[in-house]
C-alpha cells in the first residue's frame, strides 16, 4: 500500500509531537517578550509625546510675554542682564530635544512594528505547515482505512470460498491478517498525525492572531504619531525661523494639541496590550500544558494493542469523519452560493 | 515641500555636488557629517526607510523632519535594536514570507550598517574649547545648528577675558583644551542664531561679560533647483539652474578692512563694528553649467566677483562618493 509520504513511527510521532511543543513554547515566549517590548516602546513613546506636549505651557507664557509689547522687545529687554541671558531657556532647544527623544521612540516602534510583521508571517508559515500535515495525514488515514475494509471483505469471502485446500486457505488468511494488523497501526498512527496536527493548529492560530492583532496596532499607533510628531516637528521649525512671531507661537500650540489625539490612542493601545498580556497569553500556556498530558497519554501503550475489532472500529471511524467532513465542505459551499 | 520618490535621490546627489564643488572649510558645518546625512537619505542606500523627502519650501534644503528620521534611526542602529541584527538568511527569509517586507529590512540593516560609521548633522551642537590662558583667557566656541528654514549655520565665538576670568564664567575644565560649557550658552546661541550678526556679537558681549574679539557665521543655503522655489528677485541665469549658496560672515580683530561680496543682499544700514575690528561678508555659489558662467559673468557685472564653482551632479548613485576634498 502506498501513502503520501513517509508512513509514521511511534517515535517519529513522539519526536514530532516534541518538536512541535517546543517550537509551540518558543513561539509563546518570542510573542511574549514582543509584547513586553511593545508596551516599553509605546508607554515610553506616549511618555515622550506628553513631555511635549507640556512644553506647551512655556509657549503660552512666551505668547503671553510676546503681547506685551512684542517677543523680540521681551528678549531685548533681558539681554540687559547677563545671569538672566545664560539661565533663561530657550523654547526652541528645549523642543528640538524632546522632538529628538520622541523621533527616536518613533523609529524604534516603526522598526518594531516590521518585527511584529515578520513574527505574524512566520506564524501564518507554521499555521499552513500544519494544515499541509493535517491535510496529509487525512487522505492516508482514508486510504488506509480503506484498505482495512477490503481486506476484511477478503478474509469474509475466503471462509466461502470453494476449492481451497486448507493449506492454501490457512496462508492466505495469514497473509490477510498480518495486512490487517500493519494497517491498522498504520491507520491508528495517521490518526495520531492527524490528531497531533489538529491539536497544535488552534492555539497556533490564536498565537498567529495575537500577532496579527498587535502588528495591527502597532502599525496603526505608528501611522498616527508619525503624523503627529512630523506636524509638532515643523512647527517647532517654524518656531525656530520666526521666534519673535507670536502667530507661530500660536501654530505651534495648535500642533501640541494635536497630539493629544496620538497620546489618547496611545492609552487605549497600552490599555489592549495589557489584556493581552494578562488574558490571553496565560491561557495559551495553560492550553500548552494541557497538550502535553494528552501526548503524554498518546505515548502509552496504546499503539501496541491489537484487534480486529478495534481494526474495524478504527477504519469505521476514520471513513466516517471523512464522510463527515465531505458532507461540511459540501454544506459550507452551499451557504456560500447562497449568501452570494 | 515633498518630492517624489525618484525625484529624492537625484535632488539629494545634486546637493551633495554643490557641496564638493564648493568645499566648504571649518567655518561651516561638518563636510563629512554633511555629505554622509545626504547619502543615508537617499533612497538608493536606505530604500524607502526616510521617505517622504519633505524639504523646507523657501530654502529649498532638506527639511528637519526629514533630517531627523535618520538622527532617529542613527540612535537606534547604534543601540543595535530592533532591524540591526539581521542577517542574509533572515532577510532571504523575510523576502519569501514578504517581498516588500523583506527588502523594507534589507534596506534598514543597510542603513544601520552605514550610521555607526560616523556622526550626521546635529540640530544643534555646541563645543568649547581653550584657545589660551595667559595675558588673557580666549575661548572659543563653535555651535553649529539646522536653522528654522533649512539652511545649516555654524557660529564660531571667540571670547578673550581677563587671566582669571574662566573661574567666574560657565564653562569648566575638562580634558585640555575642551571645555564643558553650562546649558544655558547653548540656549543663548540657540536663541539668537539668527540674530544680526553686530546685535549678536554685542548681545555675547554683554552675556560673558568680555570681549568678543571674533564671531563668525557660515551658512549654507538656499539650494535652488528647477521645479523648486525661489525669491522673485533671483537672476535670470538661475531660472533653469542648480544654485547652492555659501555665506560667510565674520567681525573681528583680524579683519582689516570693511568686504561686502555679496551681489545678492545690501550692506546693511549704519553698522558699527567694535573699535578696530571690521565686517567681511562674502557669498560663494555652486551653480550647474552653462548657467555657472552666466553667474560669473552677472556678478563681476554688479562689480562684486564672487567665486562661482560649477556643480556637476553625480549621475551614477552606485559610483563611489569623493569624501576627501
Amino acid at each position: 500500500m502506498s501513502y503520501e509520504g513517509l508512513v509514521p513511527t511511534q517515535a517519529l510521532l513522539a519526536r514530532k509531537r516534541d518538536e512541535l511543543v517546543a517550537k509551540q513554547a518558543d513561539r509563546l515566549r518570542q510573542v511574549d517578550d514582543m509584547l513586553r517590548a511593545q508596551q516599553a516602546v509605546s508607554e515610553a513613546l506616549r511618555d515622550e509625546l506628553g513631555a511635549l506636549r507640556e512644553k506647551g505651557v512655556v509657549l503660552d507664557e512666551l505668547e503671553a510675554r510676546a503681547s506685551e509689547g512684542g517677543l523680540l522687545a521681551a528678549l531685548t529687554r533681558t539681554l540687559t542682564r547677563r545671569r538672566t541671558m545664560l539661565e533663561r531657556k530657550s523654547v526652541t532647544e528645549g523642543l528640538i530635544s524632546q522632538y529628538e527623544t520622541v523621533n527616536g521612540r518613533l523609529r524604534k516602534a516603526t522598526a518594531f512594528s516590521d518585527e511584529l510583521r515578520l513574527c505574524a508571517l512566520d506564524l501564518q508559515n507554521q499555521v499552513d505547515q500544519l494544515h499541509e500535515e493535517l491535510g496529509r495525514a487525512l487522505r492516508n488515514e482514508q486510504r488506509c482505512a480503506q484498505r482495512i475494509r477490503e481486506v476484511e471483505q477478503q478474509l469474509a469471502a475466503l471462509d466461502e470460498t470453494l476449492g481451497l485446500s486448507p493449506e492454501e486457505s490457512d496462508r492466505t488468511r495469514d497473509r490477510l491478517t498480518f495486512e490487517e494488523r500493519t494497517e491498522a497501526v498504520n491507520l491508528e498512527l495517521f490518526m495520531a498525525e492527524a490528531r497531533l496536527a489538529r491539536q497544535h493548529l488552534e492555539p497556533a492560530r490564536k498565537l498567529r492572531d495575537t500577532m496579527l492583532g498587535l502588528h495591527e496596532d502597532m502599525a496603526r499607533f505608528v501611522v498616527a504619531a508619525t503624523s503627529t510628531v512630523n506636524a509638532a516637528g515643523r512647527r517647532i521649525q517654524a518656531l525656530g525661523m520666526a521666534a519673535d512671531a507670536p502667530v507661530v507661537v500660536e501654530e505651534l500650540q495648535q500642533g501640541l494639541d494635536e497630539l493629544q489625539a496620538a497620546m489618547d490612542a496611545t492609552e487605549a493601545y497600552v490599555a489592549q496590550s495589557q489584556t493581552l498580556l494578562t488574558d490571553v497569553l496565560p491561557e495559551l500556556a495553560r492550553r500548552l500544558e494541557q497538550q502535553q498530558d494528552v501526548h503524554q497519554e498518546l505515548g502509552g501503550d496504546a499503539l501496541d494493542e491489537y484487534s480486529r475489532e478495534r481494526a474495524r472500529s478504527l477504519a469505521s471511524q476514520a471513513l466516517q469523519d471523512a464522510a463527515e467532513a465531505e458532507v461540511d465542505e459540501a454544506l459550507k459551499k452551499t451557504s456560500r452560493r447562497k449568501s452570494l | 515641500m515633498t518630492l517624489p520618490r525618484e525625484r529624492a535621490g537625484p535632488y539629494l546627489r545634486a546637493l551633495q555636488a554643490g557641496l564638493h564643488a564648493l568645499s566648504p572649510s571649518d567655518v561651516h558645518v561638518p563636510l563629512a557629517e554633511a555629505l554622509r546625512h545626504l547619502e543615508v537619505l537617499d533612497p538608493a542606500l536606505s530604500g524607502d526607510l526616510f521617505l517622504p523627502a519633505e524639504l523646507d519650501p523657501h530654502s529649498g534644503m532638506p527639511a528637519f523632519t526629514w533630517l531627523e528620521r535618520a538622527r532617529g534611526e542613527q540612535i537606534l542602529a547604534c543601540e543595535g535594536g530592533a532591524g540591526s541584527t539581521y542577517g542574509e538568511d533572515e532577510l532571504a527569509r523575510a523576502r519569501r514570507l514578504d517581498a516588500a517586507l523583506g527588502e523594507r529590512l534589507a534596506a534598514r540593516a543597510t542603513a544601520h550598517r552605514f550610521l555607526r560609521t560616523g556622526s550626521l548633522l546635529p540640530a544643534t551642537r555646541l563645543r568649547a574649547a581653550l584657545r589660551r590662558i595667559g595675558r588673557t583667557t580666549d575661548v572659543v566656541l563653535t555651535y553649529d545648528r539646522l536653522a528654522g528654514d533649512g539652511r545649516w549655520v555654524r557660529l564660531v565665538v571667540d571670547l578673550s577675558g581677563p587671566p582669571r576670568w574662566l573661574d567666574r564664567s560657565p564653562f569648566r575644565r575638562l580634558d585640555d583644551p575642551h571645555l564643558a560649557a553650562e546649558p544655558g550658552v547653548q540656549h543663548l546661541l540657540t536663541r539668537h542664531s539668527a540674530t544680526p550678526l553686530l546685535s549678536l556679537q554685542g548681545a555675547l558681549a554683554e552675556a560673558f561679560g568680555v570681549r568678543v574679539s571674533r564671531l563668525s557665521r557660515g551658512t549654507i543655503g538656499p539650494f535652488w533647483f528647477p521645479g523648486g522655489d525661489r525669491p522673485a528677485d533671483a537672476p535670470p541665469w538661475a531660472a533653469r539652474a542648480l544654485v547652492l549658496h555659501l555665506l560667510h560672515e565674520v567681525v573681528g580683530d583680524d579683519v582689516r578692512r570693511d568686504v561686502h561680496l555679496d551681489p545678492l543682499s545690501r550692506p546693511p544700514q549704519g553698522e558699527r563694528p567694535p573699535e578696530g575690528q571690521h565686517v567681511f561678508r562674502e557669498r560663494r555659489l555652486a551653480v550647474s553649467p552653462p548657467a555657472d558662467h552666466s553667474a560669473l559673468e552677472w556678478s563681476r557685472a554688479q562689480g562684486q566677483a564672487i567665486v562661482v564653482a560649477p556643480l556637476r551632479p553625480r549621475p551614477d548613485p552606485s559610483a563611489p562618493l569623493r569624501r576627501s576634498l
